[in-house]
């Protein structure tokens, strides 16, 4: 079994020859494999959402964690503090807001949960500590709140300057 | 359209969102992440531990006057929590103010601890004066608070004229 390699297609077209094993971290491939039945010898499979470079970071991530146990299911268990990330998957994290973003979405279309995981982590991390507006700034967000909603936060502080 | 956000924090689906809050503690989901824009709070409002929040201890936590004006903001329309304990949290008068604003609107807690918070007389005045118009809250935590004389005698008041005990 073990070498057994598929080819994996990115949404512009290049294509990138990874173990089988190494690939089904990713339980979106993992099912297409198994459960519907493509063989792993000549077919290419395509994954539309996801560009070459962040595919090729994904790559890297599943091959440096191929050994790792499974995640545990328990799903009751995300909100437990968790915040520690390992030193290589800090460097690996080194990236743009846009990259991040990017790996995000793809670790959640291809259903690799160990990577959505330290990816929101990461993100988690950039929050804390922050003031809203240091977190509009951080993540270029805009304030959207409507002219009414912005007047009852005056009102309310004018109340208290009144006082 | 000018309006628009275009962060790509806000591209991310509910669900993934969900989990960046998983990570972050109630604490900072209330000081930090509320008020940011309306997405965001949409999303907080529906987010599980949000909507289940009952109790915070935010108890010795240095969060002074401007974290307690983002915790007020966010209680003046939960409906969830019923016990906040801000006790040794440095609030002062200022923060006192702002978490009177709220407690003028909410119509869920219970039970709020200032403990150990020099609020002051004027803090107090606040309070007092908002609890006229609250009436769910009924443990109010006021010891070592820095009042005076007349600060106790307007506390009895409050008492009398109120249901907090």
């Amino acid at each position: 079994m073990a070498g057994n390699k598929i080819k994996l297609q990115s949404n512009d077209g290049d294509t990138f020859d990874v173990d089988v094993e190494i690939a089904k971290q990713s339980a979106t491939i993992k099912t297409m494999l198994e459960d519907l039945g493509m063989s792993e010898e000549d077919d290419v499979i395509p994954l539309p959402n996801v560009n070459s470079a962040i595919l090729k970071k994904v790559i890297q991530w599943a091959t440096h964690h191929k050994d790792d146990p499974p995640p545990p299911e328990d799903d009751e268990n995300r909100e437990k503090n968790l915040s520690d990330i390992s030193s290589w998957d800090q460097d690996f994290l080194k990236v743009d807001q846009g990259t991040l973003f990017e790996l995000i979405l793809a670790a959640n279309y291809l259903d690799i949960k160990g990577l959505l995981d330290v990816t929101c982590k990461t993100v988690a991390n950039m929050i804390k500590g922050r003031t809203p507006e240091e977190i509009r700034r951080q993540f270029n967000i805009k304030n959207d709140f409507t002219p009414q909603e912005e007047e009852q936060i005056k009102k309310e502080n004018e109340w208290c300057e009144e006082k | 359209m000018s309006k628009k956000n275009s962060s790509p924090i806000l591209g991310l689906s509910v669900e993934i969102i969900y989990r960046i809050l998983d990570h972050l503690e109630v604490r900072t989901i209330l000081l930090s992440l509320r008020n940011v824009c309306t997405r965001l709070n949409n999303i907080i409002n529906t987010y599980h531990r949000y909507q289940t929040l009952t109790h915070v201890n935010l108890n010795s936590n240095k969060i002074g006057p401007q974290g307690v004006q983002y915790l007020a903001q966010a209680l003046y329309i939960n409906q969830t929590l019923t016990s906040l304990d801000l006790s040794s949290t440095r609030i002062g008068s200022e923060g006192a103010q702002y978490l009177a604003i709220a407690l003028q609107f909410n119509q869920k807690l219970m039970k709020l601890s200032l403990a150990h918070n020099p609020i002051g007389q004027s803090g107090l005045d606040y309070l007092a004066n908002a609890l006229q118009y609250n009436k769910t809250l009924i443990e109010l935590i006021l010891i070592r608070n820095e009042m005076n004389g007349r600060g106790a005698t307007q506390l009895g008041w409050i008492l009398k004229s109120n249901n907090v005990r």
